[in-house]
């Protein structure tokens, strides 16, 4: 599995990447407009990712934006529904009403409040059918 | 000369002329018992014996050796009546005496001495009348000035106006005013018409006045009982405020209003003082909330730091030190996060910035899930754990389960938390039916530490518990009772505990639900057998969010061969529409994250400009009781009533569904 980790904060990229580790390689970029380029990269040279954890909230390009744009994309490319990357919005918004919305807004797949608990990131691996 | 008969009227007769005082007195004897005579010749006798007592009536001539018969008149001062004798033509003398107060004059003659008794009994009579009806007025007088003085002495400025709002009285307080404020001569006193300076003022755009003026009217004329009315009256010195207030009366059926005027300056200043102290303060605890709200997203970003390294930590090679180590971090963690959730969770709460949502929940499952959450906790201390929910309780209500299930949370937690043997009892029971609101009492009985009743009062009091001793003892921060307090009162409910210290406690919530009607599993499962779909099978999208309600659409919808696919709210609806095509959405209208109502105004507001039209259906809990019309001019298609009976559901969507058919043939056939 090849997953993206966007995140400004160190501390917490390295707190993901270390938990996905034993499932998936993960690149690290801090923010929105990184993400997408990598994105784009990454399909160009037909490797894309299966999986990106997404911070809502960021400097530059946030959150809710990157997916936008990487869903146009997909839409562009005429990439079917079923193998469209998976994106988990990453937040440390607690109001679940709020990121309900963003989550709707940006059409990411699912969202994960911090602090982030490994059985919680499994669970919505599993969810996702990304791991058995 | 005198009687005895001390009842007799006495009458002191002044002449010192012998034989004319005994022909007086001769005259009158006729009738000895009825009076008493006494009779002297000199003026300073007279006066003598009217010093020891008060004759009824002074009979003096008008020459006396020491004096004239006026001097007498001016002794008796009006205490009783004097006539007077003079010789025949002297009645210049007589008349002068009359003048000078005298009650009668009899002029000396043989005819008038004979008729001196029904002179002496006519005088007495018309002197009686006259001093009761000095006396009556005397009465009045007094009456009337004790009544000046009393609303002279008030320091309320005071009229009283007539029927036609002329002043008739005025009070000091009034009058010193009006002088002291310069108000223009004719605008005050008594005889002003006060309701037209009134409606003066008032049209100098005067609201107060205009307001009083109305008020005044209006207690006049019997429409209002009262009126009342502070005011602001600043003067160039000083800001001044005023109460107005007015209020009728009646006497002898005429209509009279008073007018009251106080100053309230210093009420009216200590009020603004309070006010803004308030306003202050609660400024101030706002801002601190506000804060704290916001600063969860700066608090959550190092505690994933601690907790997630930690995880990280654990996944590492460990020696067996180290591991316990990280279990202590982990629990200092988890421990430091609920603080901060609590207080967080406080935040919000103060700040307003927690709704209260309704939807359907079943308050069993709810109590079972709190008790499912927390049953490891309780049976690990080896605790007995009793659950006793009345089976009264209508399996579906309408309220706010997660609130619910956070106070129930709050409350296993800490009987778990304080009880250290015995057991520990939730039950629910119905207490109260009002129409569709059922007050539900949840309680939950421990046989724990208790709570002195001196610290009970304090313990719904953030950041207190029982005592400071407990807190080392037992851990926890004191926040939950408040923040479930907070919950149980925004949900217009009440929470409140009895406990006996080393017995134990229970915490009782009175909740107000509203009942649901009974939800679809119940209503219609011997109907299934004759569920049948005519038309050709559908692609329907299920948006609901109660399991139970799931499952039965779900095996409805599929037994008349429709393929379906659920959603849970409003917000899985719009994203289930954006990744397919259905040609119908049945849509339930609570739910939690987004409601059916929003979900459908998403829905068409993105039709708008195309020819897109997705149709929907509403389904709707009668307890909500929602006009029909209301969904259909919002945007539903077609209207469907919980409980429904599945014919209700295929007549509503048939009828739909062939509508939409038939315009997409008009529309084709018209091309």
């Amino acid at each position: 599995m090849k997953c993206l980790i966007v995140e400004d904060d160190a501390i917490s990229s390295q707190i993901l990447v270390g938990m996905i580790s034993r499932y998936a390689a993960s690149d690290v970029v801090i923010n929105g407009q990184e993400a997408l380029d990598l994105f784009l990269q990454a399909q160009e040279s037909n490797s894309p990712y299966d999986l990106i954890l997404m911070d809502i909230m960021m400097p530059g390009t946030n959150g809710l934006q990157a997916v936008l744009s990487i869903r146009e994309k997909e839409a562009a490319m005429n990439i079917p529904l079923g193998l469209r990357v998976k994106i988990i919005m990453t937040t440390a918004l607690d109001d679940p009403r709020t990121v309900m919305k963003a989550l709707y807004e940006s059409d990411a797949n699912s969202y994960l409040i911090k602090p982030i608990k490994l059985q919680k990131l499994e669970g919505e691996l599993r969810i996702l059918k990304l791991i058995p | 000369m005198l009687t005895d008969n001390l009842d007799a009227t006495f009458i002191l007769i002044v002449e010192d002329n012998c034989s004319h005082a005994g022909i007086i007195q001769r005259a009158i004897e006729i009738a000895p018992e009825e009076y008493h005579l006494e009779v002297v010749g000199t003026i300073c006798d007279a006066k003598n014996v009217t010093k020891r007592l008060s004759p009824a009536l002074v009979l003096a001539d008008y020459r006396l050796p020491d004096g004239y018969g006026g001097e007498l008149v001016e002794m008796a001062d009006e205490s009783w009546p004097v006539i007077i004798m003079t010789s025949q033509g002297n009645e210049r003398i007589a008349v002068a005496a009359m003048k000078s107060g005298a009650e009668d004059y009899i002029i000396k003659s043989p005819e008038a001495f004979k008729n001196i008794a029904h002179t002496i009994k006519y005088t007495l009579m018309a002197w009686s009348l006259k001093e009761t009806r000095r006396q009556a007025e005397e009465t009045i007088r007094e009456e009337q000035l004790f009544t000046h003085s009393m609303i002279d002495g008030l320091s309320s400025h005071i009229c009283v106006i007539d029927a036609q709002g002329i002043i008739v009285i005025t009070n000091r307080a009034w009058n010193t005013f009006a002088v002291e404020n310069n108000a223009v001569e004719g605008t005050y006193g008594e005889g002003t018409d006060y309701l037209a300076v009134c409606k003066a003022i008032a049209e100098d755009e005067n609201a107060e006045i205009e307001e009083i003026d109305a008020g005044i009217r209006g207690v006049l004329n019997g429409s209002l009982p009262s009126f009342a009315k502070e005011y602001p009256c600043h003067s160039s010195e000083a800001e001044r405020w005023f109460i107005c207030k007015v209020d009728p009366f009646k006497v002898s059926s005429r209509n009279y209003a008073v007018i009251l005027n106080e100053n309230i300056t210093e009420r009216k200043i200590a009020e603004f003082e309070l006010r803004s102290a308030k306003t202050e303060a609660e400024s101030a605890n706002c801002a601190k909330s506000d804060f704290l709200a916001n600063m969860s997203h700066e608090i959550r970003t190092p505690m994933n730091g601690v907790i997630g390294m930690t995880e990280l930590l654990k996944m590492t090679e460990l020696t067996e030190e180290q591991t316990n180590y990280v279990k202590n971090i982990e629990i200092s963690g988890d421990n430091l996060l609920c603080l901060i959730n609590n207080i967080l969770d406080l935040s919000k709460i103060e700040a307003q910035k927690v709704t209260i949502e309704f939807e359907e929940f079943s308050l069993h499952h709810c109590i079972n899930d709190v008790v499912l959450m927390q049953k490891h906790i309780i049976h690990e201390k080896g605790l007995a754990l009793d659950v006793d929910v009345a089976s009264e309780i209508p399996h579906l209500l309408v309220g706010d389960q997660l609130r619910v299930k956070q106070i129930l949370i709050n409350l296993l937690g800490n009987a778990a938390k304080f009880t250290v043997q015995g057991g520990i009892t939730i039950s629910a029971q119905i207490i109260e039916q009002q129409d569709a609101t059922m007050f539900v009492r949840i309680a939950v009985r421990d046989t724990g530490i208790g709570i002195s009743s001196e610290t009970i009062d304090r313990i719904f009091t953030p950041f207190v518990q029982a005592d400071s001793s407990t807190t080392r003892q037992f851990g926890g921060t004191g926040l939950g009772l408040s923040i479930s307090r907070h919950l149980a009162e925004l949900m217009n409910g009440s929470i409140s505990v009895e406990s006996t210290p080393g017995v134990g406690s229970c915490f009782s919530v009175i909740l107000p639900f509203l009942v649901a009607r009974m939800d679809l599993m119940e209503n219609d499962t011997n109907e299934e057998s004759t569920v049948s779909w005519d038309g050709a099978p559908l692609r329907v999208l299920f948006v609901e969010d109660k399991q139970i309600n799931i499952e039965f659409g779900m095996a409805l919808l599929g037994k008349m061969g429709h393929s379906v696919v659920s959603a849970l709210n409003g917000v899985e609806c719009l994203v289930a529409l954006k990744n397919g095509t259905f040609d119908l959405v049945l849509m339930d209208i609570q739910m939690p994250v987004m409601n059916g109502m929003d979900a459908l105004r998403q829905i068409r507001g993105k039709e708008q400009g195309t020819s897109l039209h997705q149709p929907v259906i509403a389904l709707t809990a009668c307890a909500l009781r929602e006009d029909k019309e209301e969904f259909l001019k919002g945007g539903f298609d077609g209207y469907v009533s919980k409980p429904f009976k599945a014919n209700d559901l295929i007549f509503e969507m048939t009828r739909v569904i062939e509508y939409f058919a038939s315009n997409i043939q008009e529309a084709v056939g018209s091309h």
